[in-house]
Order: C-alpha cells, then sequence, then structure tokens
C-alpha cells in the first residue's frame, strides 16, 4: 500500500471514486439498448402494477393466495417463485446475448442444440437466489425454461419433480456443481426436455 | 430514450441499493422494462421514474423477505431543519480504501442515501423528491448516515 493511497481524502471524492468503476461492460450496454429499441418499437401493452394502486385488492389477493396455497399440495418456494418469473419475462425476447453466453461458457454448460431457438436470457434473483433465466421454444411447440443456479440444490422436504399450473417442473444436478431448474409447458415432449438438458449438462447426478 | 450516459447512471443507482454486479443489472433490466412498458409521452423525467421503479422493486423484494431492517417511528420522524448541520457529510475525510469497508457497514437505504449525496450530488430537497419523503426527514437520515460513518471511522 503507497502512502498516497493512505491520505485522508474527502468523503463526496471517496465515494464518486469507489463508483467510478461500477460500468456496464460493453456487452451488457448493448444488450439493454436493443432492449430499449426492442420495447419501443414494439409498443407492448401497458403493464400496471396493481398492487401499489389498489392496496386493498393486494391484500385480499394475497389471502386468498395464501389459502389457495394451503390447501394444495403446496409446491417448493423456488419453483412458485420461478414460474412467477417466467410469466413475469414471457414477453421478453433478447435472445442468447453474449453477456449470458459468456456466463455459461465460464460454468461449464454446453450450448442448447441448435435445432432449438433460445429465445430469452436473463440473469435471476429466485427466492433469493442467483440465477441464470434461459427460455428455449420447441422445434414445433412449447417453451422450456432453465434456470441455471451455481452450487448444489437448496434444500426443502418433497419432491423434485412435479406440475405446478401448466407446467411440469424438476430439479437436477451436475456434476459440476451446477443446478438447473426445468419447467416446460405441457405440449413439450418430455424426451425432447431430457435430450436438450443432457446436451447442455452432460455430467448429469443420477 | 435513454442513452449510453443515462444507463450507466442507473447502473451506479442500481448498484447503490444491491452491492452485487449481476444482481445490479438484473434490476436496471427489470427497471427500463417497466418504464418502457409504459405509456412514455406520461413520463416527463424518464431517468428518475426508472429510479423509482427499481428502488420500489428492491425494496419490495426485501420487505417480501423480511430483511428491511426496522426503524421505530419516533427515530424516523425525527426531523431536521438545519441543512448546513445534516449536510455537513463534507466535514467528514477518510481513507480511500476505507470507502468499501464503511460501504458494506451500511444498509441499502443508507447507501442509496450516499450515493444519491455524493455522485448524483442531490440537494436533500431533491433526494426527499425520489424518496417522496419529507425535506426533514432526509435531513435527520443524512445527520444519522454521518454519526454510522463517524462510528464505522472510529472502529
Amino acid at each position: 500500500m503507497n502512502d498516497e493511497s493512505r491520505e485522508k481524502i474527502p468523503l463526496k471524492k471517496a465515494v464518486k471514486s469507489y463508483y467510478s468503476d461500477k460500468k456496464l461492460s460493453d456487452g451488457q450496454l448493448k444488450e439493454l439498448s436493443s432492449l430499449n429499441d426492442n420495447l419501443v418499437s414494439a409498443n407492448i401493452p401497458l403493464r400496471v402494477h396493481k398492487f401499489g394502486i389498489f392496496p386493498f385488492s393486494a391484500i385480499a389477493a394475497s389471502i386468498f393466495i395464501f389459502i389457495a396455497l394451503m390447501s394444495y399440495n403446496k409446491d417448493p418456494d423456488i419453483i412458485t417463485a420461478a414460474y412467477n418469473d417466467i410469466i413475469h419475462d414471457e414477453k421478453l425476447s433478447n435472445g442468447l446475448s453474449d453477456v449470458h453466453k459468456n456466463w455459461i461458457a465460464v460454468n461449464d454448460i454446453q450450448a442448447a442444440p441448435s435445432d432449438y431457438n433460445v429465445e430469452m436470457s436473463k440473469f435471476c434473483n429466485i427466492n433469493g437466489f442467483k440465477t441464470m433465466h434461459l427460455r428455449i421454444a420447441g422445434k414445433y411447440q412449447g417453451k422450456m425454461n432453465l434456470f441455471f443456479k451455481k452450487g448444489t440444490r437448496p434444500y426443502w422436504f418433497g419432491k423434485s419433480s412435479g406440475k405446478t399450473k401448466d407446467m411440469n417442473w424438476k430439479v437436477l444436478e451436475s456434476s459440476k456443481d451446477i443446478t438447473v431448474i426445468v419447467m416446460y409447458t405441457k405440449d413439450m415432449r418430455e424426451n425432447v426436455v431430457n435430450n436438450i438438458i443432457e446436451e447442455m449438462l452432460p455430467d448429469l447426478v443420477a | 430514450m435513454l442513452d449510453k450516459q443515462d444507463l450507466q447512471k442507473l447502473y451506479k443507482y442500481a448498484f447503490s441499493l444491491v452491492k452485487d454486479e449481476d444482481m445490479a443489472y438484473d434490476l436496471l433490466q427489470t427497471g427500463i422494462e417497466r418504464t418502457l412498458n409504459r405509456n412514455m409521452t406520461a413520463i416527463d423525467e424518464p431517468i428518475a421514474y426508472t429510479k423509482v421503479i427499481m428502488r420500489n422493486v428492491f425494496f419490495d423484494e426485501q420487505r417480501r423477505k423480511k430483511i428491511v431492517p426496522m426503524i421505530s417511528i419516533e427515530q424516523d420522524e425525527e426531523q431536521y431543519d438545519n441543512e448546513d448541520e445534516s449536510l455537513s457529510l463534507e466535514d467528514i475525510h477518510i481513507h480511500l480504501d476505507d470507502i468499501e469497508q464503511i460501504t458494506e457497514m451500511l444498509t441499502p437505504a443508507e447507501n442509496e442515501l450516499l450515493y444519491l449525496w455524493a455522485v448524483e450530488e442531490y440537494t436533500a430537497e431533491e433526494i426527499s423528491k425520489l424518496l417522496t419523503q419529507p425535506r426533514g426527514t432526509v435531513l435527520s437520515k443524512l445527520h444519522r448516515l454521518k454519526h454510522r460513518i463517524r462510528q464505522s471511522i472510529n472502529n
């Protein structure tokens, strides 16, 4: 450590210096600019955050959802969160950006088979876990969503595959320390889903 | 609509809240998506609007996970009218390599306040508009922030 770095400087200058290297990379900038252009030109319909406007409706909806969930054979919270994220991002179609392509490569995940189109890629916070979300379209029909998470499967007491609303789901682990949550629409054949996953994660743990 | 400079500025703001590069990017992506989905003609200041969206998304999530620290009503409503005293954060001098440790010690709301004051150079009035809080509350928060930073330096 040199003497200069131990000199005291005004707090404001120190904070500015700290934030000066917090920058979007060229790839991220490109991706956000393209998201900006796509959304402006697509004129996607207004999506109102109703909970901020109608608090009583929000409370009533929460109670209803709570009762419904209690009476239902409850899915793990992470699956519910992943499902909500899928719905939230269903209109987003940014393809596979360089940032996410790089993340996949760095984490030893293979590319999706070329016959299948990666429609969307995004980093998502799923129930407190940082994940990389891909949406892949079936060749003829259906969609599958993959949420890659570094590390082992989060623990919960219960099943590791099942059905939630209009989707099937399962949680798999690879020996390369990656967990993947797979969710796919019911019109997508299971053997196609398995083939795609095995190609992307050849080191799946049985 | 949002140029590259705007995006960089919004990213720094997102970082001040989440303190993680990937999460800041994710939060910014969500903020832009929601801003652009609105009727743009009704939004006068898209940067400010996107900031509000991002902070709402972030703090909603924090509340959902119940990790927002509780502050007593009395403490929060303590009002300061003396802007000079509260903004005397200017008086604080630190070692450059201590700043990371200070930001780690602060809560997301305090980091946001510090960022707005130092990097964006917002006045208490401008901060109060963004946070939709009375100016006196903002001054009292700046005052508390000063004490927290002093405490961190002394420790």
